[in-house]
């Protein structure tokens, strides 16, 4: 994200032959000030916008529903469902499955994009990664209802119980619990850890305590110094590489559920990328279901621009293929097998009583996005907005394809059924809709719904010279040296305080900090810093939750309690290694989340800087030099002196 | 018995017990009173000492017997232990035939019945009616108290007024000679009710006893050998020996009094040499169980039947020279029903089949067959030389009784007369049953006393004057004869829960001056009949061995007489030719609820129909090409249009019924049967002729409304693309090879081509002591459901009722799966049990994620419920579909009385918890601790399950693989042996045995 002050539009759009005039990717001439207005302002209103009201009660009423009806599920039983044997899974299962797929748009674009370098994730990765986290938040509450006695559901994790009994690593079952739940531990973190520079910025235009004081205990004390932004873009980047694995491991994870039984039609070594892909397609539809909307109603057109609902069309297009593809192979494959088992299963999928589900599928997931191919339509959002509402309803009944056809005619005729949802099964459908729209609604209302400091990074600016020092603020005040903390210099732009920091450097000032609203290239270099230590922790953490995870299933399969199971050997490597992933990838999470906080010592709630009014901006639009009083070179007058010289607008002494 | 002692019951007897009298309190506390039966085998002597002084004891709070203060056992009796199960023979009466039956009492509670092996008409094994009749004896409905009736007015009666009531009546109508008088009974073999009722009749000449079943196995029958020889005899068929069986309109194997004896006898002739194999013939119109089994299957109509049997004669007689028996006569009337005919084909096969099979050519006619054909099948089985071989004949007892048909027209007629003065109704339901146009409800009301004695206050009680409650036979000494006479002691194995008393003791209370108990009554007439000297040591043995040695009927061979019934029988077939219009309508017996008796008994209710798979209702069954030309699918509702009177029923397509009839089961519709049976399924016997014939003529019709069918398979109406994938798997997985191919070449007949190699990938577990396994032979399984009912009742299997069947939520460990192939219209059928079946690379139990199911060290697949908490995955991934989830608390509401059928040594499960078959782990244990204290290994025979237990064919073989001489074994290494689904790999314990068909060179029709 740093790249793009130091070469400006070059990398930004891939669809123009001349690199030279390639399109902004934020229009309507915003400048970090605008930007910062536009955004926060949103947070900011003292009333919600119009029409938010009807549809949040809706949602809350439908969430609302969504809980009584578990309430009803727990006090009844799970018969209260449609479900039976043989389909013994049915909308539960259904639901999680295609929540969990939303759920990955947002991990892809904040992190496979990121890792590609496509700086146009940046107006929309905030929102689809909050769109992430609710989803994986609504897909995490079926699988847990969804058992028959949920007070014993603990049991799935390998915590010491009164049975002295432990999981069954084998079980894709286990690995889910694993996976989903790592999958919404670093969603969080990186939504969260994302969004920390921002809630700065709304803390520091807080206009009421009470904002001041939610946003400043969320923003954790972040103030912007480039030692903070040093460490900060490190674990990003860790973060990137972690989640990118993950996002492909959750739904092949999801995937063997299916995979892994021999259920015909689910027993099929296409599953984890068949759903990988289905998931990035069915969340793609997902964010562009709630970009259009949003963009148009919170007037977000200039961020979220056409080119970036253009871009999140064309994904939809290729992943949209590959899963006609996938179908496609399926039915190759179950006849080339020569398995009448597997043969059988596909043609009752397409011609059996749930052919309708089929073709409501193919028609929604194959046909409608090749729509795609047309740039006009791509850049209609109506167009657009049905298309991907026809995704999301095809992805739905993919799932609802794989699961249900699939047990409903297995092996013995004699026991095939036919399965049909209850009310309680569509009542918690919607009931899920509604939590997830409930929270969405919060967060547009509450939250920094774009990335402000990613955004920065990638915006067009006009890189002023060092505008000369106004003469009202040019000469610090005196105070008693004692409890003079040091000098704060204004400067106008990154590329001037960058020049600064150069320059404080070679004039020997090794205790100075410089404080930006977004992570300004090269200026560690220019500052004199150190590489971070962080991989280091990222590193550590993998590692030891690879061995752990090991460790633990061997000692609790193998060595504890080992049991005859579907006559496998006590201890498999083969089995064990989806836990062991999911592991490696949280536990190093982890530790580089803790190694963040703790290098940078955070949270801390307390800083000179704080105090001055002037520095409030430096998390909005201003950049800041500081030069410590403890500096051996540190002399208030010629210090400041110095920092008029090397262009600061305006210079004012910090109180200790 | 804590839980019994504090609540508030939530059944009570009385308004007192529900209160808390302390009388009651005290029968409560003294329920089960440790050491109520002292001794088993060896130590009788123990036991009758107890019986005497524990039936005091417990009495306490009954009117019967003067209270008395409980004592606690002091000393536990010898012999005694607590929580040790014990088995009591005794025996069950069903439609006036007697079957001997061990049942296993557990701290002096009944929880499940067995056959008894040393019973001929048990030999081990049961019916489902034997095994569900536990459930019976802990009804909630039943009947409680005496209540007399005075027009709308109903009140609990004492049994004292009803006693002092009846002593009064009975002493009135002897003073006229009992004139007025009428008794309608249920059939019974007990030679105490008959010898009561010798007496009744001795001090009442003139009272008229009428025996009525509803459906009469015995009527056609008897009246046929009637007009035969002369006199109505009982037919015996020898399935043990004939070779060539021909079943006309019969269903031996299901629904007859003695079919559990017949299973083993057909199972046990199918398992002899392949020359000597019987090959079976049916002719028939409801595609009945039997006719199910049978290598050839001609669905005919009932009133095509007579001629297909005169034809049959001719062509044996004429066709091929079979030569009259002696004294007949000539059959040259026969020539004008030579050739020709609708199933010529067939016949020509049949015929030199029997001819050839002479000797051992058994023909046996139903209770649907007109009395003449009856008569015909009596000559033809003389001519061909197998009576008193292939089947053989005993005097029919009480040779002069009305039939049942006529018993009850006859009182019927009575009552309109109004000529009944006293009507005693003894365990009959004729409000409910007798046939629709002899207004029996309305007519019941002309008599001037009617006493109800039955189980429930059922639909006949509620319009008596007095309704007297009947004890379980579970809780009454008696006494009952087999269908071969073979003599039984009923003995109770509980005090009877209510107030119910036997029978036997209600005459004794009419007709004895000093009315004695069921136990001296049936003393009496056990030293009656053997002598004085007999009685303590016959006596003890009788108890013991369930039966009386020596005590069946002689055979009788009596000569065919040429009579009116040999013209009745050509006018018969000769009308069958003119009627070809219209919709013949057949009433079957039920596989589950009988006749309407069990309708209370959920157990029943939820047992798949062995053919039809339904559960919780009757329907009306018709051909596939009907229900076409009538425009219906399952379970639409179809207007049957009597002669008089109309039913709506919902249509059920069954492949294999006669075209141009379509059939029914009776015992459905019950208004008064109690909170499990009341309303379910439709009341067809209004549709019944007044003169009880079991068929009728009937208009058919679509309404166009619907009614759903709780069928366990094949819940939807199948689409031609799973119905066609249907048909083939079926002959994949439930094998049916023909002899002549198994013989020739046995692996290939089995096994096909493919040949599958299990190749393993890892080092595989190895099972150094038992390896558990069963092996079920699909030759000897008839598919009659006992063995379903039979693992309900040992491992405390859930009933759901039919909105949960509909849903896909029934819970049977062992399903019959019961297939169609080829011919719709005249269809291969297939049986085959399912259970866990205990894969040693269990799909079940590497899903599980918190390894709720494993294996334990002999190879069986656990399920520990307690670890369970309900992913339903390992369901998903068992490719047999074998596993039952708990999707209800199905056991909440369970009642303290209702609890007492559970079998103590299995878990009831709770809601969200997966179970499946164990293979009786539980008997496994039980044995194993018995080998131990004997010191000695398991043998091969120790470990039975019960659905192997309860099973009439010994279809199912539960042993030991590593013990090279255990029948599993060998039945694994049959050639018929196979897996199902062998290529998935999981190796099952459980084999099957492929069926065989015995069909003629030539391939007949069906």
């Amino acid at each position: 994200m740093s790249h793009a002050v130091a070469t400006p539009p070059v990398l930004l759009d891939n669809t123009g032959s001349d690199p030279r005039r390639r399109a902004p990717l934020v229009l309507g001439g915003h400048t970090d000030t605008t930007l910062t207005d536009k955004i926060c302002g949103l947070a900011e209103r003292p009333r919600a916008p119009r029409g938010w009201w009807p549809v949040f009660l809706l949602s809350a009423a439908l969430a609302l529903m969504f809980f009584v009806l578990i309430g009803y599920l727990i006090g009844r039983g799970i018969g209260v469902w449609g479900v039976q044997v043989p389909v013994a899974w049915g909308f539960a299962i259904i639901n999680f499955v295609f929540w969990v797929g939303i759920g990955h748009a947002g991990t892809l674009i904040s992190a496979i994009l990121y890792l590609f370098r496509q700086p146009w994730r940046t107006g929309i990765n905030r929102f689809a990664e909050a769109m992430t986290v609710f989803a994986v938040i609504c897909a995490g509450i079926f699988p847990a209802i969804h058992v028959g006695r949920i007070w014993f559901a603990y049991w799935l994790f390998p915590v010491p119980n009164q049975m002295l009994m432990w999981p069954n690593f084998r079980s894709p079952l286990v690995w889910d619990v694993f996976a989903v739940s790592t999958y919404f531990t670093v969603s969080l973190l990186f939504w969260y850890l994302g969004m920390v520079p921002d809630l700065a910025t709304l803390r520091d235009r807080a206009t009421s305590r009470g904002r001041a004081i939610v946003y400043g205990l969320l923003s954790l004390g972040w103030c912007g110094s480039q030692r903070d932004w040093r460490d900060y873009e490190r674990a990003y980047l860790m973060l990137a590489a972690l989640a990118t694995p993950l996002v492909l491991s959750v739904h092949s994870v999801v995937s063997f559920d299916f995979a892994v039984s021999s259920l015909p039609g689910w027993h099929a070594t296409i599953m984890p990328p068949y759903f990988v892909a289905g998931a990035i397609f069915s969340g793609f539809a997902m964010v562009l279901l709630l970009a259009i909307p949003v963009r148009w109603w919170f007037g977000l057109q200039d961020i979220m621009t056409l080119r970036h609902l253009e871009n999140m069309s064309k994904i939809l297009l290729a992943t949209g293929t590959m899963v006609g593809y996938a179908y496609f192979v399926e039915f190759f494959i179950a006849w080339y097998s020569g398995n009448r088992f597997e043969h059988f299963t596909f043609l009752n999928r397409s011609l059996g009583p749930y052919g309708w589900a089929y073709w409501i599928m193919v028609t929604c997931n194959v046909i409608t996005p090749q729509l795609f191919w047309s740039k006009r339509i791509r850049k209609n959002p109506l167009v657009t907005f049905l298309i991907v509402l026809f995704v999301n309803v095809g992805m739905w009944f993919e799932r609802f394809v794989i699961v249900v056809t699939s047990l409903q005619r297995d092996f013995l005729p004699s026991s095939w059924g036919y399965y049909v949802p209850t009310w309680v099964d569509w009542g918690m459908l919607a009931g899920s809709f509604g939590l997830f729209l409930a929270l969405f609604l919060l967060f547009l209302r509450f939250a920094p719904i774009i990335a402000m400091a990613e955004v920065k990074v990638v915006m067009p600016r006009a890189e002023p010279a060092p505008a000369p020092a106004p003469p009202l603020q040019a000469v610090p005040r005196r105070g008693e040296s004692g409890s003079l903390a040091g000098l704060l210099g204004e400067f106008a732009g990154p590329g001037a305080l960058r020049e600064a920091a150069r320059r404080a450097r070679e004039a020997g000032f090794s205790h100075f900090e410089a404080f930006t609203p977004f992570p300004v290239e090269g200026m560690d270099r220019a500052m004199g810093l150190p590489d971070s230590r962080l991989p280091w922790w990222t590193l550590a953490g993998g590692v030891l939750g690879c061995l752990g995870g090991l460790w633990l299933q061997w000692w609790t399969n193998a060595v504890d309690y080992p049991l005859i199971i579907s006559g496998k050997p006590f201890f498999s490597l083969p089995a064990n290694i989806p836990v062991a992933f999911e592991l490696t990838v949280l536990c190093a999470a982890l530790a580089t989340v803790a190694g963040l906080l703790i290098g940078n010592g955070l949270p801390r709630y307390h800083r000179p800087w704080f105090r001055h009014e002037r520095f409030r901006r430096a998390t909005a639009d201003r950049f800041f030099l500081f030069l410590d009083a403890a500096d051996p070179r540190f002399d208030p007058k010629g210090s400041a002196a110095l920092l008029v010289q090397w262009g600061a607008a305006a210079v004012e002494p910090l109180e200790g | 018995m804590s839980p019994l002692k504090r609540e508030r019951p939530a059944q009570w007897r009385s308004l007192g017990d529900r209160e808390g009298r302390s009388e009651l309190r005290i029968w409560r506390e003294g329920e089960f009173p440790e050491g109520f039966f002292g001794g088993g085998g060896p130590d009788r002597r123990e036991f009758l000492k107890l019986m005497g002084a524990s039936l005091a004891m417990l009495g306490a709070a009954r009117c019967r017997w003067p209270a008395e203060p409980i004592v606690p056992f002091a000393h536990r009796p010898e012999g005694y232990v607590p929580g040790a199960p014990k088995r009591y023979a005794t025996a069950m009466e069903l439609a006036g035939a007697a079957t001997g039956l061990l049942v296993t009492s557990y701290d002096g509670r009944p929880i499940k019945i067995e056959g008894n092996p040393r019973h001929p008409y048990s030999l081990g094994g049961t019916s489902a009616w034997h095994q569900a009749s536990l459930l019976g004896l802990y009804d909630p409905d039943r009947s409680r108290h005496p209540v007399q009736r005075a027009g709308q007015d109903e009140s609990r009666a004492s049994w004292e007024a009803a006693a002092a009531f009846l002593r009064g009546q009975f002493a009135q109508l002897a003073a006229r000679e009992g004139r007025g008088l009428y008794v309608l009974a249920a059939a019974s073999s007990s030679p105490t009710l008959g010898r009561l009722r010798a007496r009744l009749l001795e001090q009442e000449p003139r009272a008229e006893w009428l025996e009525y079943e509803p459906f009469s196995h015995e009527d056609a029958e008897r009246e046929g050998t009637r007009l035969a020889c002369g006199q109505p005899l009982r037919v015996h068929p020898r399935f043990d020996r004939a070779r060539v069986v021909l079943l006309l309109d019969a269903d031996p194997w299901l629904a007859h009094p003695a079919a559990v004896r017949y299973i083993h006898d057909f199972s046990q002739a199918r398992r002899g040499p392949a020359e000597a194999r019987p090959r079976v013939w049916a002719v028939e119109a409801a595609h009945s169980l039997s006719g199910s089994l049978a290598d050839h299957r001609l669905p005919l109509r009932p009133s095509e039947l007579a001629d297909f049997a005169v034809r049959l004669a001719a062509q044996l007689f004429l066709g091929l020279g079979l030569a009259p028996p002696a004294g007949f006569g000539e059959v040259r009337a026969l020539e004008a029903w030579r050739g020709g005919g609708r199933a010529d084909d067939l016949l020509g096969a049949l015929a030199r089949d029997l001819w050839s099979a002479r000797g051992d050519a058994l023909i046996l006619a139903g209770p649907r067959v007109a009395p003449e054909i009856h008569a015909l099948v009596y000559l033809l089985n003389h001519a061909l030389g197998s009576a008193g071989r292939a089947v053989t004949y005993t005097e029919a007892p009480e040779p002069s009784r009305a039939a049942h048909a006529e018993a009850i027209r006859r009182l019927a007629d009575r009552l309109e007369a109004g000529r009944v003065d006293t009507l005693l109704l003894l365990d009959v339901n004729p409000a409910f049953d007798a046939p629709a146009d002899l207004e029996f409800a309305r007519r019941l009301e002309k008599a001037k006393t009617a006493i109800h004695v039955g189980p429930y206050r059922d639909e006949t009680a509620r319009l008596c004057a007095w309704h007297l409650p009947l004890a379980h036979y579970l809780e009454s000494w008696g006494d009952a004869r087999a269908w071969d006479g073979t003599w039984s002691i009923v003995q109770p194995l509980i005090e009877p829960l209510w107030e119910g008393r036997t029978a036997a003791e209600l005459l004794s209370l009419c007709v004895e001056q000093a009315p004695q108990r069921a136990y001296a009554l049936v003393r009496e007439t056990f030293r009656d009949a053997f002598g004085p000297g007999a009685v303590e040591d016959g006596w003890r043995q009788a108890l013991h061995e369930g039966l009386v040695e020596g005590t069946a009927w002689r055979e009788v061979m009596l000569p065919v007489a040429r009579g009116e019934w040999w013209d009745a029988a050509f006018a018969q077939a000769g009308a069958s030719a003119a009627r070809r219009e219209g919709w013949e309508l057949v009433f079957c017996l039920d596989a589950k609820v009988y006749d309407g008796r069990f309708a209370n008994n959920a157990w029943l209710q939820e047992l798949p129909d062995p053919m039809t798979k339904l559960t919780w209702d009757n329907a009306l069954l018709l051909a596939p090409r009907d229900a076409q030309r009538l425009g219906v699918t399952d379970g639409d509702l179809v207007r049957v249009q009597a002669a008089e009177r109309a039913l709506e029923l919902p249509a059920l397509v069954l492949p294999g019924q006669a075209p141009g009839s379509a059939s029914v089961a009776l015992g459905y519709g019950r208004r008064a049967a109690g909170a499990v049976g009341g309303g379910v399924g439709a009341e067809v016997q209004t549709l019944r002729p007044a003169d009880g014939r079991l068929v009728a003529e009937v208009r058919l019709e679509r309404t166009g409304a619907r009614r759903e069918l709780a069928c366990t398979q094949d819940h939807w109406t199948m689409d031609r693309l799973g119905a066609a994938e249907r048909e083939l798997r079926a002959r994949r997985f439930a094998r049916q090879v023909e002899l002549r191919d198994f013989l020739a070449d046995p692996h290939r007949a089995v096994r096909g081509e493919g040949e599958f190699h299990p190749v393993a990938l890892w080092r595989e577990h190895t099972y150094p002591g038992h390896r558990w396994a069963m092996a079920i032979d699909l030759d000897a399984c008839v598919g009659c459901g006992a063995c379903v009912v039979a693992c309900q009742a040992e491992n405390n299997v859930p009933v759901v009722g039919k909105r949960e069947v509909l849903r896909g939520h029934e819970m049977h460990w062992i399903r019959v799966d019961r297939y169609f192939s080829g011919d719709p219209e005249a269809p291969s059928v297939h049986h085959q049990p399912v259970t866990c079946h205990h894969c040693e690379n269990a799909p079940c139990e590497s899903v599980c994620p918190v390894a709720a199911t494993v294996h334990d060290s002999e190879g069986l697949n656990v399920m520990v419920y307690n670890r369970c908490i309900g992913t339903r995955y390992c369901s998903n991934n068992c490719p047999y579909k074998v596993r039952r989830f708990n999707w209800f608390h199905y056991t909440k509401k369970t009642g303290h009385l209702e609890a007492m059928v559970f079998n103590p040594e299995v878990t009831v499960r709770s809601r969200g918890v997966m179970e499946k078959c164990t293979f009786c782990v539980q008997r496994i244990q039980s044995a194993r601790i018995a080998a131990r204290r004997e010191g000695r290994e398991l043998r091969d025979g120790d470990v039975v399950p019960a659905c192997a237990q309860a099973c009439p064919a010994q279809a199912i073989v539960f042993g030991d693989l590593n013990d090279p001489g255990s029948r599993v074994r060998a039945a694994f290494d049959d050639a018929r042996a196979y897996a199902l689904l062998e290529e998935q790999n999981v190796r099952p314990r459980l084999r099957y045995l492929a069926r065989l068909l015995h069909r003629t060179g030539r391939r007949a029709e069906g």
